[in-house]
């Protein structure tokens, strides 16, 4: 899973306390070679996307894009009260693109000026009904930015102002696609529609906006687009924001760390980063083995569940002990503990040994 | 439908790329992106060029254009560039025009967007119907033709079927509802662009001048 | 002591073992019948289409389908699995009994869900391969009922019937899980499953093989030579077929695993409800399709039937699962009771009253709770509770069913649960049909009222609920 931009910011959010996988996204580390400079081995395992997705996503956002969006006209302006035909589009990759210096920060500007004629009262046409990819920021901090870039924004006439959108091209069966998949994008909007606000809050025109965003996904038949589906993301805005003081939080304690000319680098310093393992971690993080090597002997290998119910420091065969001899426990909560376990044990109907036999260390 | 093609002369085997978009350019005779004169010229000078990719053409119109303006050529020959936004006139870089078109012709204002396509649509069906024994290899145009034909209300693109006829004429059609509207706006912004301290009629002007144009 | 919990000390108790534990004392399906249908498939990417399928009966050799460009318009390759299909369907159908069908993980269930919204009602396709898509959407929307008999997802059954020494997520790698049941002495699973969860278990290839494969489609695109399109197209398949026989590896392994776990199968008299629920909806979705009900009233129906079927696993599991038993009694919804007293003034007659001692110290219960014993012949409904200083607790229980025969005896140990599944769908019926006739705009969505904001009356908010309040 990438580290760049609002992917990265979603990342976070699934895990904000991990101090490590935030200071990798403030970095925007190569994950894999990251792995490498930080265990001495080579990364195992499969990373980074398919190139099969990566073509079918190519091809889902080409269908709608090509032919100055003309599908992506059809799907989203009726919805808002436009003709197709009469919408006017901008997109701002084809105005600079990405092999250009200084792309996305031109692109920004651009997206400045336009959200100032939205400020300034103007409507469409004279501002474009849509935007391909608009450049939108948040800041890490005075010269650190995290450049996010919503799929499309279309001018939604009753709020008088844009509304982002994310393009995706996974499946829609029931009505929506898979869970996962939809948290995830979801989470991606949450970011887009916070760089949006602060965006909006700077020009005066935040009270026209709401937590919400547009999503196009894909029907079970080839590239073409399910109806958009508008969701609201209170929850998710308020994670990134979460995220956001994280990312300001780690870069504020490294620049400190980092600027005192010890002449570390970044990897000397990620190794004494607070980590935060948790089940998050399984799908998207490339430092996955190196962080559950760590914890291999506490409850957090066993899952967030473990974790919840007995603590993240809790060494598991100090656990089985007390299941197995609740008289060893060697404080009231202990007691209390080893009370549970035997409830638990007891529950499960597990075979008992001896103690010497039972207990194996791994 | 029979498209035929011919043996090229040697002038054209002998073309530069940057004289083969050119060409291409004047060719399609409106704004043309990237991607689409890529297919232009895969179909055209398929011999010489059939592995020429967008970023490449950007790259090189780019660079023209700066040497053209450093070294002071511009009275010289006509060079690529990029088109401008009517309102405000900021470069457009994957949407290529020519440097001797008036400045109206390179703009572009809410309804060129739509007008160009329809333009575009209509020419390459035009070719592909009477000039088709122009290109090398027919079928980077029929795949242009076919992703624009499918922007064309109303039109549903069979695999492999191309009614070119029918699809040149509704944008015909189509042209003519709103040529004269976009014309107009395109001549009263290229009149009020001029006016501004860092217009450049060739890039446009730069984001840190913008302010000039006020809000 | 929440179930939670259990799990976990389960999870503690498999890593320290090195094996996986089970949870349940009971199978969740129905054996197996004589004849057991496998697909395994290997898919495209987010395309999600299928590239490859390894099919047959389990335990014997796979017929395997390769298809070198599955986003063609062509379809013809998959009709020998349609065929196959078909027939082991047909032939069951024809013999009244359930048919069986085995998935290794919830990906390939996603797959043959796919197969059967794309070819269910495709004019473009052959009769037999829109037959196939009405099949597959027929077995994954019964997949969707709880305790359904026919379609068996490997993975889903396996973490439903025991934990392993790893978190749940990466218990959703099948090959992952594998590891830890029944490992050889000298295996340590957390190794093996660590190897073996960095090749996909999810009808994918491997990266490095998809990639290759990716590559050698874009090559034959540029090559007009016969030969070498042959070479290619023959590599593709290779690759192909290695991964759909790992992916179907993996289900055998899974499959014989499961059946291997040793646990007991459900009683018949318990069972039969669920079979022929089962089967009765997949006779009707195979005749009538299978679509998801979308309209008020048909969704609420729908939503009544998982409930139903739900409760109906519910107390299946209560009555015949000892493990299970063991959670809802920690959880209160199983009381084991001692009768202390009974109060039946005419003797095999109604009214019958028990009083019920029990020291457990959860108890999910209030007055009007329904209770039965796990065998089913005593039922009835809490009257009141009272608590004594004995530490024990005292149930008033007014017996509905088991007043003659089987009345309980005095100093009787027994156990009650709470699972008692009430099938309300003929009621609601009658009830949505109603509301589908007077066609409300508040369910049905279309002509609302105006939103009136409503004011409150003056003075405080809690006066206002108080006057508000039901008399």
């Amino acid at each position: 899973m990438s580290l760049a931009g609002a992917r990265g910011l979603a990342r976070i959010s699934q895990n904000p306390r991990c101090d490590l996988q935030t200071a990798m996204v403030i970095n925007q580390v190569n994950e894999v070679k990251f792995y490498k400079a930080l265990t001495g081995k080579e990364f195992e395992g499969e990373y980074g996307e398919r190139t099969s997705a990566r073509r079918r996503g190519r091809m889902f956002e080409t269908n709608l894009y090509q032919n100055d969006a003309a599908e992506l006209r059809r799907t989203l302006g009726p919805r808002f009260g436009y003709n197709p035909e009469d919408m006017s589009v901008r997109n701002l990759v084809d105005e600079i693109p990405d092999h250009m210096k200084g792309a996305r920060q031109r692109r920004y500007m651009r997206v400045v000026q336009i959200f100032a004629s939205v400020a300034a009262g103007l409507k469409p046409s004279s501002v474009p009904h849509l935007l391909i990819e608009p450049q939108l920021r948040l800041s890490v901090s005075d010269n650190h930015f995290i450049y996010i870039t919503p799929d499309f924004a279309i001018f939604d006439p009753q709020a008088e102002c844009y509304v982002v959108g994310e393009v995706k091209s996974m499946i829609v069966r029931a009505g929506s696609p898979e869970r996962a998949d939809l948290e995830r994008a979801r989470r991606q909007a949450g970011a887009e529609v916070l760089a949006l606000q602060l965006l909006a809050k700077q020009l005066g025109i935040i009270d026209r906006l709401q937590d919400r965003a547009n999503f196009i996904f894909a029907s079970p038949f080839g590239v073409i687009p399910h109806p958009p589906v508008e969701e609201n993301l209170h929850a998710e805005v308020s994670e990134i924001r979460k995220a956001l003081e994280s990312c300001r939080r780690v870069n504020s304690d490294l620049e400190a760390l980092m600027g005192q000319g010890s002449g570390k680098d970044f990897v000397t310093y990620a190794r004494t980063l607070r980590f935060t393992f948790q089940n998050t971690c399984m799908s998207s993080c490339a430092l996955l083995s190196y962080c559950k090597a760590r914890i291999s002997d506490t409850t957090q290998v066993l899952g967030d569940e473990a974790t919840d119910a007995f603590g993240p420091t809790t060494e598991l065969k100090r656990l089985y002990e007390l299941m197995l001899n609740p008289e060893s426990a060697r404080s009231a909560e202990e007691v209390s503990l080893a009370a549970r376990l035997k409830e638990a044990r007891e529950v499960l109907g597990v075979d008992s040994r001896p103690v010497s036999e039972r207990i194996r260390v791994r | 439908m029979a498209i035929q093609s011919s043996p090229k002369s040697p002038a054209d085997r002998n073309l530069t790329l940057y004289e083969a978009m050119l060409e291409g350019i004047s060719d399609l005779g409106c704004l043309v992106y990237s991607k689409e004169l890529v297919l232009y010229i895969q179909a055209r000078w398929a011999g010489i060029y059939a592995s020429v990719i967008p970023a490449q053409i950007e790259r090189l119109m780019l660079s023209r254009l700066r040497k053209y303006e450093t070294e002071g050529l511009r009275a010289a020959q006509p060079v690529l560039c990029p088109a401008l936004t009517a309102v405000r006139g900021e470069a457009i870089f994957r949407l290529m025009a020519r440097s001797d078109w008036p400045l109206e012709s390179r703009l572009v204002a809410a309804t060129t967007g739509r007008l160009r396509y329809l333009q575009i649509t209509a020419r390459v069906c035009n070719l592909l119907l009477n000039e088709g024994y122009r290109f090398d290899n027919h079928s980077p145009l029929l795949k242009l033709v076919s992703t624009l034909a499918r922007g064309l209300p109303g039109i549903t693109v069979k695999y492999e079927q191309y009614d070119l006829k029918s699809w040149r004429d509704l944008a015909s059609e189509l042209i003519i509802t709103i040529s004269d509207k976009d014309k107009k706006i395109r001549i009263d912004s290229a009149t009020s662009l001029l006016t501004v301290t860092y217009f450049n009629e060739f890039w446009g002007v730069p984001e840190e001048g913008m302010e000039e144009l006020g809000v | 002591m929440n179930s939670d919990i259990t799990s976990v000390v389960g999870r503690l108790c498999a890593r320290e073992l090195g094996r996986a534990v089970p949870i349940r004392s009971m199978y969740s399906i129905s054996p197996d019948p004589s004849d057991v249908f496998g697909v395994a498939f290997i898919r495209v990417a987010a395309e999600e289409r299928v590239q490859a399928i390894a099919y047959g009966l389990m335990n014997t050799q796979p017929n395997i389908i390769t298809i070198y460009n599955p986003l063609a318009r062509s379809a013809q390759e998959l009709e020998p699995f349609a065929r196959a299909f078909h027939d082991y369907l047909t032939e069951y159908n024809a013999r009244g009994e359930l048919p069986r069908v085995w998935l290794g993980h919830t990906a390939a269930l996603t797959v043959l869900d796919l197969l059967g919204h794309r070819y269910q009602s495709n004019s473009h396709v052959t009769d037999i391969l829109r037959k196939m898509g009405r099949q597959c959407r027929a077995l994954c929307e019964e997949a969707t009922f709880p305790g359904q008999q026919v379609t068996a997802v490997a993975s889903t059954l396996l973490m439903e019937h025991l934990v392993t020494g790893q978190s749940a997520v990466e218990d959703q790698h099948l090959g992952a899980m594998l590891a830890w049941i029944d490992p050889l002495p000298e295996i340590n699973p957390v190794d093996l499953s660590q190897r073996r969860s960095l090749v996909p278990a999810a009808s994918l290839l491997t990266k490095k093989a998809d990639d290759e494969v990716e590559r050698l489609r874009r090559l034959a695109r540029q090559y007009s030579s016969s030969n070498e399109l042959i070479a290619i197209r023959r590599r593709i398949c290779a690759l192909l077929e290695d991964g759909v026989k790992h992916e179907w590896s993996l289900l055998e392994e899974a499959h014989t695993a499961f059946w291997k776990l040793g646990l007991h199968a459900a009683p018949p008299q318990h069972m039969m409800q669920l079979i022929s629920d089962s089967h009765e909806r997949l006779r009707y979705f195979l005749n009538y399709g299978a679509y998801i009900p979308s309209r008020p009233h048909s969704l609420s129906l729908r939503l009544d039937t998982y409930e139903y079927a739900a409760a109906l696993v519910g107390e299946l599991d209560a009555c015949c699962d000892k493990r299970v038993r063991e959670r809802l009694r920690a959880t209160g919804r199983v009381l084991s009771i001692r009768v202390e007293a009974v109060e039946q003034p005419n003797k095999g007659r109604h009214p019958c009253t028990l009083t019920l001692a029990t020291d457990q110290p959860v108890r999910r219960i209030r007055s009007g709770t329904r209770l039965k014993s796990i065998n089913g012949q005593i039922l009835g409904r809490v009257i009141r509770q009272i608590e004594g200083d004995d530490k024990q607790h005292r149930i008033v229980f007014r017996l509905l069913k088991g007043v003659r025969k089987g009345r309980p005896q005095v100093g009787q140990e027994f156990e009650l649960v709470d699972t008692i599944p009430f099938d309300s769908r003929q009621v609601k019926r009658l009830i949505y049909k109603l509301m589908h006739q007077s066609d409300s705009a508040l369910v049905y969505h279309h002509n609302l009222p105006p939103n009136v904001h409503r004011r409150l009356p003056l003075g405080s908010i809690l006066e206002s609920a108080e006057r508000s309040r039901r008399r």
